[in-house]
């Protein structure tokens, strides 16, 4: 019994599938495919500029908010004239400052040696002239009774010759 | 369309055309194209209507593809919105469905021509199921194509139908029943 319900479930099937192969039109598949090709050329994403600007704003208040810059735009003065009583400690800052970058000057040749070295090698340079001509008032000024002082002002000497003849 | 497409589950090629992947639909498509287009036409037996509401799933489809969650499986979401737009139908136009060959007229025209036995016999035996299909109730009839057009289980049905696993199995033990009565018990 349960075997015949098996065959007629199956005849059944069979003459389901067996239903014309009605299909649809071919106008009627073109207008979804076109819809959902249009659907994916509208997903094609666009520069949007504001997100960007967005996103850095975003990006850059943690990083304003750890490197102080806020308290050192607030303590700039918007009016150089105003500048008050208060504010020492920024005018102090600001009077360190030259030393802080001479500093940095002197740290690239901290000793005669080196700097005599950077002399020598530009000696041959007419291109660096002028840093040459710096270089040897500086060790002039710095070093006035360095053993090689007395050359190096002939050095100068020359330079300052070859400078007027130009 | 492109071997290794062919392997990739319905709800990843979803996925992929939801992120602008149109040969992702085309697979999709071609997949479902006619067992959806059948389940509208076996259920209203009318080429045009079964065509445009076929149409309006898919088009459905693609204009909500951004608010798709892989949530369940991709048939039971299709099917789901299929027996909605049915449903949709039916309850506009309860007094406008009818039946094509109701009157009769295209198993006159059928019995009428000299054919050989065998073939005979199977055209008539398709017109047996086709009107026995109609003369099922709506319920039973979407059951009963659901189960066959597109392999779902009874658990599936009672999802997209939203009747719980028993009523669908009734229904489909009685839709059975009536068309072997009529097809095969002949």
């Amino acid at each position: 019994m349960n075997d015949n319900s098996n065959i007629e479930d199956a005849h059944l099937s069979q003459l389901y599938h067996s239903l014309n192969e009605d299909q649809p039109s071919a106008a009627c598949d073109k207008t979804i495919l076109n819809a959902a090709e249009k659907s994916c050329s509208g997903k094609q994403r666009t520069y949007k500029p504001q997100w960007a600007i967005a996103a850095s704003i975003m990006l850059l208040i943690p990083v304003l908010w750890l490197s102080d810059l806020p308290s050192f735009l607030s303590s700039q003065s918007p009016n150089p004239g105003s500048t008050t009583i208060s504010q020492t400690g920024q005018l102090e800052d600001a009077s360190r400052a030259p030393a802080a970058l001479n500093s940095k000057v002197d740290h690239a040749y901290e000793t005669a040696e080196e700097l005599l070295t950077r002399i020598e090698s530009m000696k041959n340079e007419p291109q660096k002239h002028v840093q040459l001509s710096t270089l040897v008032f500086d060790f002039i000024q710095r070093y006035p009774n360095h053993p090689k002082t007395a050359e190096i002002e002939e050095l100068a000497t020359t330079l300052e010759t070859a400078d007027t003849s130009q | 369309m492109r071997a290794v497409e062919e392997k990739v589950g319905d709800e990843e090629l979803m996925m992929r055309f939801k992120n602008g992947d149109q040969t992702a639909f085309d697979v999709l498509f071609q997949r479902y194209r006619l067992v959806l287009y059948r389940y509208f036409l076996r259920q209203c037996q009318q080429p045009a209507l079964a065509e445009e509401l076929y149409q309006d799933v898919w088009l459905k489809l693609i204009n909500a593809k951004q608010r798709y969650q892989p949530k369940a499986q991709f048939n039971t979401y299709l099917f789901t919105i299929a027996h909605r737009r049915w449903l949709d139908y039916v309850r506009r136009n309860e007094n406008k469905i009818v039946f094509i060959e109701d009157t009769g007229e295209k198993q006159e025209h059928i019995d009428s021509r000299p054919q050989p036995d065998a073939e005979l016999d199977q055209r008539q035996q398709k017109q047996r199921f086709l009107f026995a299909l109609k003369q099922l109730p709506a319920n039973q009839r979407e059951v009963f194509i659901l189960r066959e057009e597109s392999g779902l289980s009874l658990e599936t049905i009672a999802l997209i139908t939203q009747e719980n696993v028993e009523t669908v199995k009734s229904r489909l033990r009685y839709a059975v029943k009536k068309l072997k009565q009529v097809c095969i018990q002949e």
